[in-house]
């Protein structure tokens, strides 16, 4: 199967060649009977994108400032994004949108980017995903952590214990620190004049 | 050289008397009342009453008017710090739950069969209920608190209100009077010794009501005293039902 595959994108690579040299399809076509079917649907699939050659490619000004935007990459790399590799007569339009993001982002933004995106995780993460330690407010607003559950009776039970009483001493917080507004007043009244002032 | 120096103690020594002189008369001038301006001050008592009487109204009507406004900010405030309190309350109450829930899945989870699986379940719900109980009776102490507290306060405040108006009664009764005597021509020397001395009293009077009017602290007391009381009830009440609980669980499970 796959060797078949490989002869036919053999000769659709030599149909294409004598197509761009002038021949007609028919003629194309006669050269190989053998695989008529499958290179006439290349073909035809050829013809289509050929037609729509300008809503995919983009015109050679546009290509041009985006090239001298890019940084300059060593082309003996081996890592080459698969977007800028020639997929084998397959083109779609995402591809393409895609390919014009990659080239626009620099690897500056790339890295800046990735950071972001691991940050934002971390907080999410401790936000929502980590266990955080239980706690009550005790007196003075200071927090009481509880304790950590366990098949410890014991434990348990002096969990309620610690309850009962920070229920107990928060309850008699109340009015502790009420100040005495009325003989403040009154004072404050007793010094609207002075009769030695008089 | 003996000549030069008498003359010099001689110098020194009049200097010295004639400083004296003056200063000590600077002294007595200074010390000497005039009563020239005094007289004049008093003389013209009546004529400056009207101002006078003014100026005190004024400060005691702001005061006045002022008074409800701070009333009803002190009652806001207590309005809110109970409220906090009681957000605090539920809040801790919903915390405290969920981590007893958690402690009671740990110990079913360790029950080896159904009977002492409904062994722990009948300690959760002895425990549920015990806590239910003293809640109630804490919360109902704290309602009761505030019930005879907002009483006792607003009675207090009720006497505050009673005494402060005797002594702007009697602060503007005096200046009423002290006019009324201007305008029947008494004596202005009479007028502003009786005015004052009626405004003093009315201090004088205000203050020792301050004074005598229970303290805050003293009105609390006992009311915060009996609250304590019924939650240490409360609270030992529970104690003893969770210890008797946690001695039944224990003995079932062989812990």
């Amino acid at each position: 199967m796959n060797s078949k595959n490989q002869k036919i994108e053999e000769i659709f690579e030599q149909a294409v060649k004598l197509l761009r040299d002038g021949k007609t399809p028919k003629q194309v076509l006669d050269l190989w009977p053998e695989a008529e079917t499958e290179l006439e649907d290349l073909l035809k699939l050829t013809n289509i994108l050929k037609e729509q050659k300008e809503f995919f490619e983009p015109k050679q000004e546009l290509l041009k400032t985006i090239l001298n935007q890019l940084e300059k990459i060593d082309v003996a790399e081996k890592e080459l994004s698969p977007y800028l590799i020639k997929n084998k007569g397959r083109f779609s339009i995402i591809n393409n949108l895609l390919n014009q993001i990659h080239n626009l982002m620099t690897l500056r933004w790339k890295i800046a980017f990735s950071l972001i995106v691991i940050v934002v995780g971390l907080g999410l993460y401790y936000q929502f995903g980590l266990e955080k330690p239980q706690y009550v407010i005790g007196l003075d607003n200071q927090k009481i952590l509880l304790s950590e559950p366990s098949a410890d009776v014991n434990k348990m039970a002096e969990a309620l214990n610690q309850e009962a009483s920070i229920e107990q001493s928060l309850t008699a917080e109340e009015n502790a620190l009420l100040i005495d507004i009325d003989s403040s007043m009154m004072s404050d009244f007793g010094q609207s004049y002075d009769e030695n002032e008089l | 050289m003996m000549k030069m120096n008498s003359k010099k103690i001689i110098i020194s020594l009049i200097v010295f008397v004639v400083a004296g002189l003056l200063i000590s008369g600077v002294i007595w001038a200074k010390g000497q009342t005039n009563p020239t301006s005094t007289q004049a001050q008093l003389k013209n008592f009546c004529e400056r009453l009207p101002q006078i009487l003014s100026k005190i109204d004024q400060r005691l009507t702001e005061k006045q008017s002022r008074l409800q406004e701070i009333r009803n900010e002190h009652w806001q405030n207590i309005a809110e710090q109970r409220n906090e309190r009681n957000e605090r309350l539920a809040e801790n109450r919903q915390r405290w739950d969920e981590n007893r829930a958690a402690h009671f899945e740990k110990i079913l989870d360790k029950a080896k069969d159904d009977e002492q699986k409904q062994t722990v379940l009948a300690f959760h719900q002895a425990v549920a209920e015990a806590i239910s109980q003293r809640r109630q009776t804490v919360d109902q102490a704290i309602r009761e608190f505030r019930q005879d507290f907002d009483e006792a306060l607003a009675s207090r405040q009720l006497l505050v209100d009673q005494k402060i108006n005797e002594f702007l009664e009697a602060s503007r009764s005096a200046l009423e009077q002290a006019q009324t005597d201007c305008n029947n021509g008494l004596e202005p020397r009479t007028i502003w010794q009786n005015l004052r001395d009626e405004l003093k009293a009315a201090r004088q009077k205000l203050n020792q009501d301050r004074q005598e009017i229970t303290k805050l602290n003293d009105l609390i007391k006992p009311l915060t005293e009996t609250k304590q009381g019924k939650m240490h009830q409360a609270v030992e009440a529970f104690q003893t039902t969770l210890q008797t609980a946690k001695d039944e669980l224990k003995e079932l499970l062989g812990l």
